[in-house]
């Protein structure tokens, strides 16, 4: 209890800095805007501010950049309920009920309860988070290299099973994220490798040129040749954002089960927020007396995904944090964080460096309150900023994304490279090949190797030290398990096109 | 981007793709990428690094795991089900163009001239390829851009770039 209350202490001293204030301010108003663009993922904008950490505190550049993570699942739903077209993927179910609401002239109360039940959804995550963390981090404290290579494998192998798309395709990503990732001097040894006489190269790509260039580049391509202006109509006034009381009603047991289904699948690497907007609204729809109401304009469909999609994104966190295995592109950046400022992600982070996680927890209650109070004044000015053709942001995105990776190293074959992997990404992802797992391939593969290696130093070349030691047997039996799921889903597509 | 060209060109009448044959182009191609990315390495692997035993791995004996892995891989992507088809499109060429482009100009020009005219001139080059934009627009756009980069990077964060340079 002592301990809580020390790192509640420090939490909060570390996250109620007037700078660390500012930067959580600025990293949830730039989320929330960035989510609400249906162009720019929180990936892409993450990607691109990336360089800009670069200059802070470790606890201050996770702050901020957590903070555009969460931020923009508030900003997506606004998009989904006044366009139709969500801002993010995990607010996508959103637009099933939120803009038939929208279009019944119930905007403002579709808007005004999914802030409140994006901050209850963001709050359990939260306090999971708190609760969770710790008993995690106790528990990995007995892991050593065979549970760490194994525990990664399952990371990797459940989120490119898991997520849309071929499972083949997703796999060969992360192998060739890994081999991305081993570029560069051989740690052991000191032999180059795959350097090719570039002398930029032996410390290996860097994390900002290969995010930026598989995601910065190519969500301009993608999204450049859109100059539609979007029809958005008015901001519902503040009046009519007050719900009626038979609407909160509603709403309650949809929020709070909601909340639940996020904290538990967002802990999941590979599921999420997506995942878990999807199920809640089904698990909705399912128990709900009348389900006829959904899709057209039904509160609890609006309410229910989007405290999912929030509290997955905060309970994302803890196995990042707790254990430094990430379970998305987005989890391996906030990774990618702490390894730039030398801190090497793992159960020793959290000992070694309470402020920062404690002070990201503690900046989450202030991030998640802030979206809750901007949310619905700014709702007025993202609704003149979608008026705005995509198009004109595109010249400022490139930019941002040059200086960027020029200020690394304050070095043009950055930039080249950069351009390199982004056309190099687009070729993969017109061949329908996932980028995301390649960035988590690339952030986990020198540590995997090092495990590996490791570990077969330790069982004198025998592999059956991953089955004899029985946290990493389960999770061998987890991996074996997301195997099966992803055959599977290969044998019922193969089916389905006979 | 490509403004009011935006968009693949309809097909000729006579001269449509079969969709199947497109699936099976995807595959074959995404397989020959995977594959050629693994057969490259693997390669590289065995002759320009130590291998080592398992007991005591060399540099080259985890890529060459994954160079076989990235092999089977394309083999299995072969005989898949197709994911996709191929969808190359003019416009999205044309924009690939205009990157690069813009980020070789803001290469050349950021050593030289410093941040300001890096961002102006990157900015109008990539702004150039937008048919679409009036360039009264384009101009706005490139100001309103060197103010903000400068007054980001040079003012409040303080990096180590000049605002204006001239060095030949």
């Amino acid at each position: 209890m002592d301990s809580l209350l020390h790192n509640i202490a420090v939490g909060m001293a570390t996250a109620f800095t007037p700078s660390n204030i500012m930067y959580c301010a600025l990293g949830v108003t730039i989320g929330n805007f960035v989510g609400v663009l249906p162009g720019i993922g929180a990936l892409a904008a993450i990607s691109m501010l990336f360089p800009l950490t670069f200059y802070l505190e470790p606890a201050t550049a996770l702050i901020f950049l957590g903070g555009i993570w969460y931020g923009t699942a508030y900003g997506g739903s606004t998009a989904s309920i006044l366009l139709n077209l969500p801002g993010t993927p995990s607010s996508a179910v959103t637009c099933l009920d939120g803009y038939p609401m929208a279009r019944q002239g119930r905007a403002g109360v579709a808007l005004y309860m999914t802030a409140v039940a994006s901050f209850v959804g963001a709050s359990l995550g939260i306090v999971l988070m708190m609760g969770l963390t710790m008993p995690l981090v106790a528990l990995a404290k007995n892991f050593r290299s065979p549970e760490f290579f194994s525990l990664m494998i399952l990371g990797l192998l459940s989120a490119s099973m898991v997520g849309s798309g071929s499972p083949l395709r997703s796999v060969a990503m992360v192998v060739l994220g890994v081999l991305l990732g081993l570029v560069g001097t051989d740690m052991y040894t000191g032999d180059a490798r795959y350097v090719f006489g570039i002398d930029r190269l032996s410390d290996g790509f860097s994390l900002v040129a290969l995010a930026m260039g598989l995601f910065g580049v190519s969500e301009i391509v993608a999204n450049a040749s859109e100059t539609h202006r979007a029809d958005v109509g008015r901001a519902p006034r503040l009046r009519e954002m007050i719900p009626s009381r038979a609407e909160v009603g509603q709403s309650v047991g949809p929020t709070l089960r909601g909340s639940v289904i996020g904290s538990f699948f967002g802990v999941m690497p590979g599921v999420g927020a997506s995942v878990a907007s999807f199920l809640s609204y089904s698990l909705e729809r399912r128990i709900a007396r009348d389900p006829s109401r959904f899709g057209n304009g039904a509160i609890e469909g609006v309410v229910a995904p989007e405290a999912a999609n929030n509290a997955a994104d905060q309970t994302a966190f803890i196995p990042t944090l707790a254990l430094g295995i990430p379970g998305s592109a987005t989890m391996a950046l906030m990774l990618g964080v702490l390894l730039i400022h030398g801190i090497t992600p793992g159960p020793q982070v959290i000992e070694q460096h309470p402020e920062v996680f404690w002070g990201l927890i503690f900046s989450f209650w202030l991030g998640n309150f802030l979206l809750l109070v901007l949310n619905i004044p700014l709702i007025g000015l993202w609704v003149r900023i979608l008026a705005i053709p995509q198009n004109v942001l595109f010249p400022a995105v490139l930019v941002f994304m040059c200086i960027g990776v020029y200020t690394i190293n304050f070095s043009t074959f950055e930039v080249a490279l950069m351009i390199g992997i982004g056309i190099f990404g687009y070729v993969l992802r017109q061949l329908e090949f996932p980028l995301a797992p390649m960035l988590l391939g690339f952030v986990l593969g020198p540590l995997m190797e090092e495990h590996f290696r490791r570990a077969m130093i330790l069982s004198r070349g025998s592999f059956d030290i991953f089955v004899t030691r029985p946290i990493s047997l389960l999770f061998v039996i987890c991996s074996l398990l997301a195997i099966a799921v992803g055959i599977r889903s290969i044998v019922r597509q193969r089916l389905a096109a006979a | 981007m490509t403004g009011g060209g935006a968009g693949p060109a309809p097909a000729p009448p006579g001269r449509e793709r079969d969709p199947a044959v497109q699936n099976r182009v995807s595959n074959i191609a995404a397989a020959g990428v995977v594959g050629a990315i693994g057969l490259f390495a693997g390669i590289y692997a065995l002759n320009g690094l130590e291998l080592g035993q398992l007991r005591r791995m060399g540099p080259g004996y985890f890529p060459l795991v994954l160079s076989a892995m990235l092999v089977a891989l394309a083999i299995a992507i072969l005989v898949a089900p197709p994911a996709g088809r191929l969808r190359f499109q003019a416009g999205e060429a044309l924009t690939i163009l205009a990157i690069v482009a813009s980020a070789g100009v803001f290469c050349l020009s950021i050593e030289r001239l410093g941040l300001a005219p890096a961002v102006a001139l990157t900015s109008l080059v990539f702004c150039a390829a937008d048919r679409s934009m009036p360039w009264r627009q384009k101009l706005f756009i490139t100001a309103i851009l060197v103010v903000i980069t400068v007054v980001v990077f040079n003012l409040l964060l303080g990096v180590q770039v000049k605002a204006v340079q001239w060095e030949f």
